[in-house]
């Protein structure tokens, strides 16, 4: 008896396995928002780091800083961002981040795909009688 | 008194003190060490550092100020630890550590060999940890794990280069990693020179406490993952001692199981036979397989034994295996459902003034009382699945008649009437009586070769009262029903000596002249012996008190 417990939880250890990973989801999902939320802040004008922190602080977006720097980095690798160096007075040169045209039609892309997730999400959860 | 240190971060000059230097240049390493496998790692790293500066400035109040740790420690709460966001990054950047990883014993670390650490590095788990398991192993296992210490010592290689160094920790051995290695030690050496040299006494109360709560965290830190760990561990030792032991005994069975055959279950053919006791086998082992993959799983990651087709492979054979376990088993069994049985009754040529001698067939003349036969593996499955043996049994009773007569019913178990009929039809039975003398044979044959085991010959030898008869040993096997005697000998002790059928039950003739002595013991309540009479070949012998 022991053994048939034992090889259906081997077998179906994969799918808890991947149950598991739903850490893994979320911090994905988050990583998806932010990248949008980022474009969209960078798309209104063009912002040095600090800002953009700061802009996604205040919109409780990130708790640590650390998050966004890999982000940005990405972007840029991407071709979704470019970047210039201005001097800055009170401190070291900054870097001004602007929105490239792939940027924005990519941005574009993405607020039509969160408009419909958004609406589709409120639905689904507005007709869940255990909410 | 503290040193202060001159840094360039981002372009831009800081006075930052000793300590909160050594902070800052851990966490940038942290940093450089969590982003090794993202794409543009440089650039992040930079970013950062021109974020810190940034920082750096705000807190800066003139321009003689001097950045202490607290200081640092803001800035690193509001960038965060790099666990926070790197392991965010895990998915695109598979962790290829636990594959990567060689196991080695540390010459840097270690007590007796390095194993302990060598071990620590490849699971990832505090050499502190191992020491204390070790220990306990040994303690437990009352020192047999000394040898397996010793084992290890032996098998397991000092890693002795830096790029074996390397490995053991699971980092890529490449130019900047031994570089990088070989700075650490000499760094290390360095600063245990410089140690000595400088504030030794200053603030080492501070150090050693924080030395101390940086141990507490190391020791419980890791305690879900050792238990995770232990666990594999465990199902590996019980996979693998299970799968050795059943493939030990299945060999066993096979080339040395003449005793008790595995292919001996059921009448119905060897194939199905030899099927019956493999689904048994991998109805046993597979699970252990499955078990033991899991146990390679947890220890060394997501790594898989067999593959998913391999799994589900296993999992197919195994449910076919119940399922022929559970088909031949019930055929077997219905197989066995019909018993048909013929009385046959021989009234045999002896009169009560005669001695009926009883024997088996092919008896060793030389020495009865033995038995010698040579046991081949194989050869002797074939054999007597050829020769299709049946079960005999004599029984010898008291004969309801003046006369003395042999009863014979032979039996056979079949899954209908007319199978069974058939069956008892095909049985031949050897027997003869010549010169007073009865032979029985010891097997019962079958032509139809399907059947091995459930035919059965009952033999029932009937004697009239006042019969003498001799029972030769050598139907000892035979003999299996409880013979009714006067002296209540067991059944296998009854050959070998002359009985006569007496009014219920056979009385010996000659017992008596084997019993050689008469005894007598008189004892009083003390257990002093008053009287002491003997009898033997010797003459009489009589003591008194």
């Amino acid at each position: 008896m022991l053994y048939i417990v034992l090889s259906f939880i081997y077998i179906f250890a994969i799918p808890i396995n991947e149950l598991m990973k739903i850490e893994n989801t979320t911090a994905q999902m988050r990583k998806g928002i932010l990248e949008f939320c980022i474009l969209s802040l960078i798309s209104g004008r063009d912002l040095y780091t600090s800002e953009i922190l700061e802009s996604l602080k205040k919109g409780k977006m990130v708790v640590v800083e650390g998050t966004v720097y890999p982000l940005l980095t990405r972007l840029k690798n991407a071709d979704l961002l470019q970047y210039r160096w201005e001097e800055s007075t009170s401190g070291p040169p900054r870097k001004y981040y602007s929105i490239t045209s792939k940027g924005e039609s990519f941005l574009s892309e993405l607020k039509q795909v969160w408009n419909e997730l958004n609406k589709a999400v409120k639905n689904i959860t507005k007709n869940n009688p255990n909410e | 008194m503290n040193k202060t240190i001159n840094i360039n971060l981002a372009s831009t000059f800081f006075h930052i003190d000793e300590s909160a230097y050594k902070k800052l240049k851990a966490y940038l390493n942290s940093l450089e060490k969590g982003f090794n496998k993202t794409q543009g790692k440089e650039e992040i790293l930079k970013d950062i550092e021109a974020r810190i500066a940034e920082l750096f400035q705000e807190i800066k109040t003139n321009s003689e100020y001097v950045i202490n740790e607290t200081d640092v420690d803001k800035v690193i709460s509001i960038l965060g630890q790099p666990e926070d966001f790197i392991s965010e990054e895990e998915d695109e950047t598979p962790n290829f550590e636990a594959s990567h990883k060689k196991l080695f014993r540390d010459p840097d670390d270690k007590y007796i060999a390095g194993v302990a650490s060598g071990v620590g590095y490849y699971f990832g788990i505090d050499s502190s940890w191992i020491r204390l398991l070790w220990i306990l192993l040994i303690l437990f296992s009352g020192g047999s794990f000394i040898v397996i210490y010793i084992l290890f010592w032996i098998l397991v290689p000092v890693a002795k280069t830096t790029a074996e160094k390397l490995k053991m920790k699971g980092e890529p051995v490449n130019i900047s990693t031994i570089e990088k290695k070989i700075k650490e030690e000499f760094e290390d050496v360095s600063s245990k020179i410089k140690d000595i040299d400088y504030d030794k006494a200053s603030n080492s109360v501070k150090k050693k406490s924080k030395a101390f709560f940086q141990i507490v965290e190391n020791f419980l830190k890791p305690i879900p993952k050792i238990i995770f760990k232990i666990l594999g561990v465990l199902f590996l030792i019980v996979s693998i001692s299970s799968i050795i032991g059943l493939l030990i005994g299945g060999l066993i069975l096979l080339f040395f199981g003449t005793v008790v055959w595995p292919f001996h279950f059921f009448d119905i053919g060897i194939a199905p036979n030899i099927i019956w006791v493999l689904s048994i086998f991998l109805f046993l082992l597979i699970p252990f397989l499955f078990l033991f993959s899991m146990g390679v799983r947890i220890i060394r990651g997501h790594s898989s034994t067999f593959g998913t087709v391999g799994r589900f492979v296993l999992l197919g054979i195994w449910i076919i295996s119940i399922l022929s376990f559970t088909f031949i088993s019930s055929n077997a069994i219905r197989n066995q459902r019909v018993t048909a049985s013929k009385k046959e009754v021989h009234t045999l040529p002896i009169t009560l003034n005669d001695t009926i001698y009883v024997s088996a067939f092919d008896s060793n003349l030389k020495s009865p009382e033995w038995e010698f036969k040579k046991s081949r593996p194989f050869s002797d499955l074939f054999n007597e699945i050829q020769d299709n043996k049946g079960a005999v049994s004599l029984a010898i009773q008291k004969s309801n008649d003046s006369k003395t007569f042999l009863q014979m019913k032979a039996s056979a178990k079949s899954h209908n009437k007319e199978k069974a009929k058939d069956i008892v039809e095909s049985l031949k039975y050897d027997w003869s009586m010549e010169n007073k003398t009865l032979f029985l044979r010891k097997v019962l044959l079958a032509e139809n070769k399907a059947i091995i085991n459930t035919k059965e010959m009952n033999l029932s030898l009937q004697l009239a009262e006042g019969q003498v008869i001799y029972i030769n040993k050598n139907l000892k096997t035979l003999l299996s029903h409880p013979i009714k005697n006067d002296h209540g000998f067991r059944t296998h002790e009854v050959g070998g000596y002359f009985w006569k059928m007496g009014s219920e039950s056979l009385e010996c003739l000659n017992c008596e002249e084997n019993e050689s002595k008469l005894k007598l013991h008189y004892q009083d309540s003390m257990g002093k012996e008053k009287l002491h009479l003997e009898v033997d070949e010797n003459g009489i012998q009589l003591k008194t008190k």
